[in-house]
């Protein structure tokens, strides 16, 4: 019986972790390129597809893979295009970034992919832009790391600084 | 190191330095993910995958989520204490430890309140710190490695230039209300924003209220960790607490915005905090990713 228990209370913590751990995707204030890919609304399931970071640009060099080795831009390094930063599988959904870079600078980053789930949509209103300025105030106050972040915020980091990396900025 | 604010506020890429060489790695792994950020001198991706099986293992003997780790099948009663592998035997032991030393803040025995024991707030640190171990022993004397919030560096970020590391505001996410430098050691941050009510005070079962977060940074994650968790049960004297551990410093963040503090923590303090009146806007309650 105290098996049991024990099981069952293992079980109503386990869905209460991934209740508490949905985050809906769409970002209204985000511009009109969130994709799905493939996690599917509502249901929680997560997308396994394999870890692929890609882009499309000019700059030399570009690689966004699960272990991107970044390379110093050269001078008058003039990127352009998109860059895709690697899909980090989380375990309640993927969180992947692009960015576009016009003549080396950064125009929009862009949420491809986050966790969705059944969760309070009005949750889902606020994320994605929070998760964009929390990493430009990484980026801007020339962070390495954040204590304190959830791992969702660790995950959409590590994809944008693939995406920088790609970019070779 | 990239500036984003800068890149759009419009200063060519060309202008700026490139950022160091570095080789990262993410591993999903024990329910959240861990980031390997190496720069050089770099080792093979064989000795990333060496650290990283070391938390699989770990994973594997301690997780409650699987009913054949060893902690599971201690919790099903289908094993005795005596009978675990040393690691586990160990781990109770630095817990039931802790439980004294804490005077029940921390207590893997009571927390829950099933009655199983679960020494995960003590686990995920020490799996790191001896992750971590594994990439020093390979030769990758410069990395810093987060899993969930939790952060272990050994090294520089570039030569003569200390690993710079944020300490997020708890009620916005977007702000960071304070910034460390450090080059050997570890920063772990206990909260209630980020999954919830997650911490209770196992003495009196009731949520901490007087710290909305405290960090404490030290030379080990494993006690880094568990003294984050402690200490912000205890509240505000838990800062002075973890004080009295040589080597370790907290910093706490009251529930009226004060960012306190001890001495310790402030010989590590850098620039590029947030200024105390923008932590003081009060954002919404949602806002906690």
């Amino acid at each position: 019986m105290r098996q049991r228990a024990a099981a069952a209370t293992a079980a109503l913590g386990l869905a209460l972790v991934l209740l508490v751990n949905f985050r809906a995707p769409q970002d209204a204030a985000l511009v009109g390129a969130v994709q799905r890919g493939g996690s599917t609304a509502g249901s929680g399931s997560t997308t396994t597809g394999s870890s692929t970071g890609t882009s499309t640009g000019t700059a030399g060099g570009s690689t966004g893979g699960s272990a991107a080795t970044a390379a110093p831009a050269g001078a008058g390094s003039t990127a352009s295009g998109t860059f895709t930063g690697q899909d980090i599988q989380m375990p309640y959904g993927d969180v992947q970034v692009r960015i576009s870079v016009k003549n080396g600078r950064i125009v929009d980053v862009t949420a491809l992919n986050l966790p969705s789930g059944g969760h309070s949509g009005r949750i889902s209103n606020f994320v994605a832009p929070i998760l964009r300025r929390q990493a430009l105030t990484a980026q801007s106050a020339n962070i390495d790391g954040v204590s304190g972040a959830t791992y969702t915020s660790q995950a959409y980091a590590a994809s944008l600084q693939a995406a920088l990396d790609a970019a070779g900025m | 190191m990239t500036d984003l604010h800068r890149a759009t506020a419009g200063v060519d890429a060309a202008t700026r330095s490139g950022p160091p060489h570095r080789k990262v790695h993410v591993e999903p792994v024990m329910g959240t993910i861990v980031s390997f950020d190496v720069r050089p001198p770099f080792v093979d991706q064989a000795a990333i995958e060496a650290a990283c099986e070391v938390l699989h293992d770990i994973d594997r003997r301690f997780s409650l989520y699987s009913p054949d780790s060893e902690l599971g099948r201690l919790a099903r009663g289908l094993v005795a204490e005596s009978e675990l592998s040393p690691d586990v035997r160990w781990v109770l032991a630095a817990c039931d430890e802790l439980a004294r030393s804490t005077g029940g803040a921390f207590d893997a025995r009571l927390h829950r309140p099933d009655g199983v024991v679960d020494p995960s707030g003590f686990v995920k640190g020490w799996a790191v710190e001896e992750a971590v171990c594994r990439l020093d022993d390979a030769g990758a004397t410069n990395c810093l490695v987060t899993a969930g919030g939790d952060i272990v560096a050994r090294g520089e970020a570039a030569p003569g230039i200390a690993w710079r590391i944020g300490i997020r505001h708890p009620e916005q996410a977007d702000r960071l209300a304070a910034v460390v430098a450090i080059r050997r050691g570890a920063v772990a941050t206990s909260g209630l924003y980020e999954r919830g009510d997650h911490v209770r005070d196992a003495r009196t079962d009731t949520i901490p209220r007087e710290l909305l977060s405290l960090t404490v940074i030290g030379p080990d994650l494993t006690w880094a960790d568990a003294y984050a968790t402690s200490a912000f049960v205890m509240g505000r004297e838990g800062l002075a607490w973890v004080e009295s551990h040589p080597g370790y410093g907290a910093i706490g963040i009251t529930a009226t915005r004060e960012v306190l503090w001890t001495p310790t923590a402030d010989g590590r303090r850098a620039d590029g905090a947030d200024a105390p009146v923008e932590l003081s806007r009060t954002s919404h309650p949602d806002a906690l990713s």
